[in-house]
């Protein structure tokens, strides 16, 4: 929101100088009326920063005379939003005004304005029949955001290798799977936001997640709707907007719990006139209770489907962000070293699972000895195993497990007994030609002794190759 | 026609008293005995500087340009203020004169308060005019004051042109909210602030 537009700024200029001679008029002449003049030109400069009274007056005006000066204002914002001095509306005023001539039809607004106006809320509910428009005006909306760094999720049902550039996209061949996932990711941003949020934190990035085909989505996946209730609601203070893109807006259609959810959105209808232009028909509130109805050309854009690629190699899946890891301390004691082996991790991963294990204190024993609770990967001077496990949607769980009597804090033949469990294990590793470094990571224990415990089991694993 | 105000720049919402009242009626619905009597207390003492400096500024500017109007209007108004009375047989002429006579002088500044942003033509039309008019009456109080300050005529229009947007426009911004909390705040101590509703609740 601007400190002040052009129309206001013109408006306080026309009362200041008209006024303030109308003013000296009534000091300079007590009593007469001539005041009266320079006040209705007051009130005729003010009249003229209206944009439905200066469209008349440009209307109504011979081509040139003043037309251009009517423009100036428009223009001025033009050069406001864009840096560009050029009057948006140019070249068409003519040709709307012979088109709508005679049929008693009001100027629309320039193109341009209709995506600024959607820009204005915080969620868009965008309706049209099958090839109305709809996933071409939110592409290019997409693609707006996109330019200004914004990360945009797309859930399309119908969307086509390439066709959505830069977006995280989900559902290619009505991949509800994907979206199901990608709404999740979404979910894991809005409570990460969420945390954010409480400790104080407001200039978030803005976050755009796009859903075209709406009813499908919300019928085939499952807590979709509730996700983008809870969304359509909360979303707009953790920086989260909702771009729906749909048939109709009945709530029966949409499977929305409510209609109120809808009076967070503004709605843009699109169709043909009578001209068979495009237009879209803007409003805020429901189909019920409409508010501010307004009416725009759609301007013409690039049609997503030059966008689309051909298939060279599998449509990707979908990722997304890493979620938080969770810690399951599991108290049960088991009898041995349990070697499970750990599953790939992705390095962003292993980041957070390193700042977890390290975020847990150490504690004092008996002896006043420091020990770590959690080791990463191994058996500690504790006995506690730690294992990690990936879960679907990129969740990690780490399992904490007591096992065997500490062999540090044993007697001298207990801790030679679990120096030779652990050799064994090194020997057994290296015989089934797993690398050094990968068993290491498995098992640690003191490199030189462990080494050559695997060197020898390597040996053998050689020898029968 | 939808007249809901479309807010398109700070400017606006500043200019928008309603916006205060809103505040000062949330405000003070939360506020205790001791919180709303604190409130009154402060917001007081800021319509009390500000009421002298709108009256002369404002109102009394207003009420001598509209000398002429009055005057010609007095007939009816006495006549329908006399009629009034003996229909109702209540002494309420010298009442209604009154009101109809202070309207004349507070109906731009009303205006100007009651819809500030609309988007509705003829409402638009009017305020435009009360904001002209208001600011004509209020010039010739304004220059006596600037012509104090300096003897540049030049200098002293644009210094005028200061004063009477001051006058005009943040003065009686801010005594409207100074009058909305006092008012709201007054019903707050008279309902007995939050205590209410503890009250009914241990009721239950």
């Amino acid at each position: 929101m601007p400190l002040m537009t052009t129309d206001e700024a013109l408006r306080a200029l026309s009362i200041g100088v008209f006024g303030g001679m109308a003013g000296v008029c009534t000091l300079a002449f007590p009593g007469s009326p001539v005041w009266l003049v320079p006040a209705a030109l007051a009130v005729g400069g003010c009249a003229v920063t209206v944009p439905e009274i200066r469209t008349e007056l440009r209307r109504a005006l011979p081509p040139g005379t003043g037309a251009k000066l009517l423009a100036a204002p428009r223009a001025v914002e033009h050069w406001r939003r864009t840096g560009e001095w050029k009057d948006p509306g140019a070249g068409g005023l003519k040709k709307r005004a012979q088109r709508t001539e005679g049929r008693g039809q009001s100027e629309p607004p320039e193109p341009a304005a209709l995506f600024t106006t959607l820009d204005e809320e915080p969620h868009r509910l965008i309706i049209g029949h099958t090839r109305g428009g709809k996933s071409t005006t939110m592409h290019a909306m997409t693609a707006a955001w996109r330019e200004k760094g914004y990360p945009v999720t797309v859930c399309d049902p119908d969307a086509a290798w390439g066709q959505w550039p830069g977006c995280a996209v989900a559902g290619y061949n009505e991949d509800w799977r994907g979206i199901q996932e990608a709404l999740r990711g979404v979910g894991d941003t809005f409570k990460d936001r969420s945390a954010r949020y409480a400790d104080g934190e407001r200039d978030f990035t803005p976050y755009h997640v796009v859903i075209d085909e709406a009813p499908a989505v919300f019928e085939a996946v499952p807590g979709a709707v509730k996700a983008i209730d809870a969304i359509a609601r909360r979303g707009a203070k953790r920086g989260i907007f909702l771009t729906v893109g749909t048939q109709d807006n009945h709530v029966d259609s949409l499977a929305l719990p409510s209609a109120a959810v809808l009076q967070n959105f503004i709605t843009a209808e699109l169709r043909r006139d009578a001209r068979g232009k495009r237009v879209a028909t803007v409003y805020r509130g429901n189909a019920a209770r409409q508010r501010d109805v307004r009416t725009f050309d759609v301007p013409v854009l690039t049609d997503p489907k030059t966008y689309i690629k051909r298939k060279t190699e599998p449509a990707p899946t979908y990722r997304p962000e890493p979620a938080p890891i969770r810690v399951a301390v599991a108290a049960e004691v088991r009898p041995r070293v349990v070697s499970e082996r750990v599953p790939e991790r992705r390095p962003e991963q292993d980041d957070l699972l390193t700042l977890l294990l390290n975020s847990v204190p150490p504690h004092q024993d008996a002896e006043g000895m420091l020990v770590n609770p959690i080791p990463q990967n191994g058996i500690n001077a504790e006995g506690t195993h730690s294992s990690v496990t990936v879960e679907e949607g990129g969740g990690v769980t780490v399992n904490v497990t007591q096992v065997q009597q500490t062999p540090a804090r044993g007697s001298r033949a207990e801790r030679d007994a679990f120096t030779q469990a652990l050799e064994g294990l090194y020997r057994a590793a290296g015989a089934r030609g797993d690398t050094f470094n990968s068993t290491y990571a498995q098992y640690k224990g003191t490199k030189e002794i462990v080494f050559t415990a695997w060197q020898e089991g390597h040996r053998t694993y050689k020898e029968t190759r | 026609m939808d007249t809901t105000p479309q807010r398109q720049s700070y400017l606006s919402a500043i200019l928008d008293v309603r916006t205060y009242v809103i505040a000062a009626r949330a405000g003070m619905g939360r506020a205790d005995v001791g919180g709303a009597l604190f409130m009154i207390a402060i917001f007081s003492v800021i319509a009390l500087v500000m009421l002298p400096i709108w009256l002369t500024f404002d109102l009394g500017s207003t009420w001598d340009f509209t000398t002429g109007l009055r005057t010609a209007a007095e007939p009816i108004v006495y006549d329908v203020a006399g009629r009034a009375e003996s229909f109702l047989q209540v002494s309420i002429g010298a009442a209604l004169t009154g009101v109809i006579f202070t309207g004349f002088t507070l109906l731009p500044s009303l205006f100007e308060l009651a819809f500030p942003t609309v988007s509705h033509p003829l409402l638009n039309g009017i305020l435009l005019a009360s904001i002209v008019f208001d600011f004509v009456t209020d010039w010739g109080k304004s220059a006596e004051l600037v012509s104090t300050w300096t003897e540049n005529r030049v200098l002293g229009f644009f210094y005028t042109i200061g004063v009477c947007a001051f006058v005009s426009v943040c003065v009686q911004a801010l005594l409207v909210c100074c009058i909305t909390v006092i008012v709201f705040g007054v019903l707050r101590v008279i309902s007995g602030g939050t205590r209410t509703a503890q009250a009914v609740i241990i009721n239950q």
